[in-house]
């Protein structure tokens, strides 16, 4: 218990790390840069060029609110790793309820992000800020859907009672549906990839366009942690946790996270972003239904 | 020489840099971009994020002035390039990175720079002058902040507190509010007016769209074109004309948040412009940008006139594939951009791409 | 020992962030000092063992203030600190009431005969609760679920007959989750332009 504690900020840290170094290779491949793979120190560089470097006060800006949401999101990306089971360790709590804490966690991010925007006294900002609520509400409903399935299967809100009652079948092959929009909305709580409008292209970097310095450093490392953390959280829910036959169940753990994790980092560069009014329709239209649906599959099976 | 000295040298290695492409100097964004591709420097979205400016040819007076203030936003370590010319592109991006790793150079520039205005006590950060001003209106794009009129820094603090039923006291820090407008609900709402470019990525040179905006909903925009200075010269025409279609096409697609495909869409670009671009990847790009339905949910709502921004995308595919699209007739672009929210905003520039070459100042 | 040191401590925070709503002078730091005031109590929640409660406290707040910060930007563009404003207005009377259902809730608090604990709190308070909801609270947890969701879309209903964002309701909205389509679907929503 006491060790899992440090333990976890650190391997989100290095989760966060290999995220970032992935996506940086991805783009220099993309883009047709020879030796695309010699970019995987980018993280480093970017981090001490952030560390080295002012900080952007724009005019009449809150600081406080600004400080405070950007600190939000690693400590929420920490928060959430706590609960998840590290294969054959224990988890850092393992609490009870560890799906709605992950779940609250994961929604503290986007008063984050909000704070983030709103703060800075910019208009770019603001709209990336509004935005990420937008997007919330769009996923969260589903997202909940799908938590609550897992819930439902394992009889229990424990992360270790999930990988537990996944022995005969892995709940991905069980609930594809509910497996199918986590993966979605573990895009949406690191706002990654076609569910990056938070912080768009088209808006400059939206909430996080005036963030300089140390403000975007601590602002980044968030939300590759919370990549990493949902990608993590992924092999608990969905995969088994460390069930798999020869390694160790830890090793099989890091194997699946870093695939799905790997898997989100790659879909960033391969879809285009979903604009906020088309997938708000998206959502509540198309997947609530199937989620629900799903659900009361799930119920029915576990009476 | 500390630790702050070793990280320096360490990051700027690999700045990050902000491309200002100028009317009429096509070509030399192009070396640009080429040039850091090949560096594998990965281009910034805003002033906040680069630490390199490469200002891509000449700019007349009012981009001038533009470029200026998004240089003036830019926090330190800092470094400029001015290419004017692709011969010399190479040169111009070698010194400022050299300067962007030199820690003497960088503290002088902290303390001599003159549109800073010291911040408030309270907050001190990595390298003392954590402060910015926000500078007249909105020239680049790192200012979309509100509408205030020219000031040069902070103006004094009003009180706070005081006043009564949620109404606002006085003009702090000496800015104009945002006003207010109906919106078309009939309600009386909060209006901003947000200056979109000329330097901002992935949009049409010398470009600059002021919106105003209630909520991100546009209710008004005025459209200009800040020309580039002397030496200027147009750079398509209908001997490159299906690498101009993969130009837009990768600022269209980089606009949607396809950066996979629209970097594809920059390195074919650059193969066919030195005629070494083979066909079967042409084919396959084209293929697999037309096949994409997100990219076809995301695009074909957003209204050009007698076309959308599906269709168009499409005619610029078939442009790249040799074939002579339809005429379309596209509506003024300040017209569409009235009712949109921003997003739309910028899927319709990017997907009209309006032509800025060789403008001086005008309103379209 | 510490739980007491803990429970003084967020009781001292939660009233003080709630006393900070009105003092602050700006509508995002009110809304957030009033989080920061519901988070305390969810963490007193957690502290008397009642995690699932005290979680969702914490969930459902953190919602619940982002859901009015949407408001706050409808009626109000300028962010962050631009426009410093009190967050109190009818002061006198304001200050009448409060201070009069203060003295009342105290009084109750402190008149009423406090009944002593029969029994032990359940092992797992979670599923206690969730037994409860679903057996003798079933009624009244229907009737209240119902009532919500019937006002949230009476509201919407009522709100909005076209959305947001102003959508075409005749068009048509593609579904971008079944790739088995592609081909099938390539040629004849655009074919013409190709």
């Amino acid at each position: 218990m006491s060790e899992s504690v440090l333990v976890v900020p650190l391997l989100v840290a290095l989760l966060a790390f290999a995220a970032a170094a992935f996506d940086a290779v991805l783009a220099a491949s993309a883009a047709g840069s020879p030796g695309a793979w010699r970019v995987w120190d980018a993280p480093l560089r970017e981090a001490a060029r952030l560390l080295v470097r002012q900080r952007r006060n724009t005019l009449a800006a809150d600081r406080l609110l600004r400080r405070t949401g950007i600190a939000v999101l690693p400590v929420a990306a920490v928060l959430a790793a706590a609960v998840l089971p590290l294969g054959g360790a224990d988890a850092a709590s393992d609490s009870s309820i560890g799906i709605v804490w992950f779940n609250a966690a994961e929604v503290a991010v986007w008063a984050g992000v909000w704070l983030a925007g709103w703060s800075v006294n910019s208009a770019y900002s603001l709209v990336g800020g509004y935005r990420i609520i937008a997007q919330g509400l769009a996923y969260e409903l589903p997202h909940m859907f799908a938590l609550i399935t897992v819930g439902v299967g394992a009889e229990s809100l424990r992360f270790a009672d999930a990988v537990s009652a996944q022995h005969g079948l892995w709940f991905a092959v069980q609930m594809p549906v509910a497996f199918a929009v986590y993966l979605l909305s573990a895009l949406a709580m690191a706002f990654w990839g076609p569910l990056a409008s938070p912080v768009g292209r088209d808006l400059a970097g939206g909430a996080m366009a005036e963030l300089s310095g140390a403000d975007r450093l601590v602002f980044l490392a968030g939300r590759y942690a919370m990549l990493a953390v949902a990608a993590a959280a992924t092999v608990p829910l969905f995969l088994g946790g460390g069930a798999g036959p020869l390694l160790p169940a830890w090793l099989w753990t890091l194997v699946k996270t870093l695939a799905v994790l790997a898997a989100l980092v790659w879909a960033g560069h391969r879809v285009p972003v979903l604009r906020m009014d088309r997938f708000m329709g998206f959502a509540w239209t198309v997947l609530i239904p199937p989620t629900l649906l799903q659900l009361l599959v799930t119920s029915l099976i576990a009476l | 020489m500390g630790l702050r000295g070793v990280l320096l040298r360490y990051a700027a290695r690999r700045p990050r840099p902000l491309v200002v492409p100028v009317p009429g100097f096509t070509a030399v964004r192009l070396a640009a971009e080429a040039e850091l591709r090949h560096r594998g420097w990965r281009p910034a979205l805003s002033p906040a994020e680069a630490d390199l400016l490469v200002v891509c040819g000449s700019p007349g007076h009012g981009l001038a002035r533009a470029i200026d203030t998004v240089w003036d936003e830019m926090p330190g370590p800092r470094a400029r390039a001015d290419a004017l010319d692709p011969s010399g592109v190479l040169a111009a991006l070698d010194a400022p990175s050299a300067d962007l790793a030199d820690e003497p150079t960088q503290l002088h520039d902290a303390a001599t720079r003159t549109s800073f205005t010291a911040e408030e006590p309270e907050d001190h950060a990595a390298m003392g002058h954590d402060s910015m001003s926000h500078e007249g209106m909105g020239h680049g794009m790192g200012h979309a902040g509100m509408d205030h009129g020219d000031m040069g820094g902070h103006g004094g603090h009003e009180g706070h507190g005081g006043g009564h039923e949620h109404h606002m006291m006085g003009a702090p820090h000496g800015l104009a509010m945002a006003g207010r407008a109906p919106d078309r609900d009939g309600l009386k709402l909060d209006v901003l007016h947000v200056p979109f470019g000329p330097v901002l990525a992935d949009w049409p040179a010398g470009l600059r769209v002021t919106l105003t905006l209630q909520g991100d909903v546009v209710q008004a925009a005025e459209v200009e074109t800040l020309g580039g200075g002397a030496g200027g010269e147009r750079f398509w025409d209908e001997s490159n004309v299906p690498a101009a279609r993969l130009d837009s096409l990768a600022r269209l697609l980089s606009v949607a948040g396809w950066t996979g495909q629209a970097a594809q869409a920059r390195l074919l670009r650059d193969e066919m412009l030195d005629g070494r671009a083979e066909p079967a990847r042409i084919e396959k790009f084209v293929r697999r940008t037309r096949r994409s339905r997100t990219l076809r949910w995301m695009l074909q709502d957003v209204r050009l006139g007698d076309f959308n921004a599906w269709t168009r995308m499409s005619d610029l595919l078939a442009g790249i594939s040799g074939e002579t699209p339809p005429a379309r007739h596209p509506a003024p672009l300040g017209e569409l951009l009235v009712g949109v929210d921003v997003a739309a905003v910028r899927l319709i520039v990017a997907a009209l791409d309006p032509e800025t070459e060789g403008a001086e100042v005008t309103h379209v | 020992m510490w739980r007491d040191a803990a429970f003084w401590i967020l009781a001292v925070l939660s009233v003080g962030t709630g006393a900070a709503v009105f003092v602050v002078d700006s509508m995002a730091r009110a809304t957030f000092a009033l989080l920061a005031s519901f988070l305390c109590v969810g963490a007193v929640l957690l502290l008397i063992d009642l995690h699932y409660l005290g979680v969702l406290v914490v969930l459902m707040m953190i919602m619940e203030m982002l859901v009015m910060a949407v408001f706050m930007i409808m009626y109000m563009m300028n962010p962050a600190g631009l426009m410093p404003m009190t967050m109190v207005h009818n002061h006198r009377n304001a200050l009448g009431i409060s201070a009069g259902v203060f003295v009342l809730l105290a009084g109750g608090i402190l008149t009423v005969r406090w009944p002593h604990r029969e029994g032990a709190p359940p092992a797992d308070p979670t599923r206690a609760l969730g037994e409860a909801l679903m057996g003798p609270k079933m009624l009244v947890m229907m009737v209240i679920g119902l009532a919500i969701l019937a006002t949230m879309i009476a509201s919407v209903v009522l709100a909005t007959h076209r959305g947001r964002y102003d959508q075409d309701e005749h068009e048509h909205e593609p579904q971008p989750q079944d790739a088995h389509e592609h081909h099938a679907h390539e040629h004849h929503g655009h074919g013409g332009a190709a």
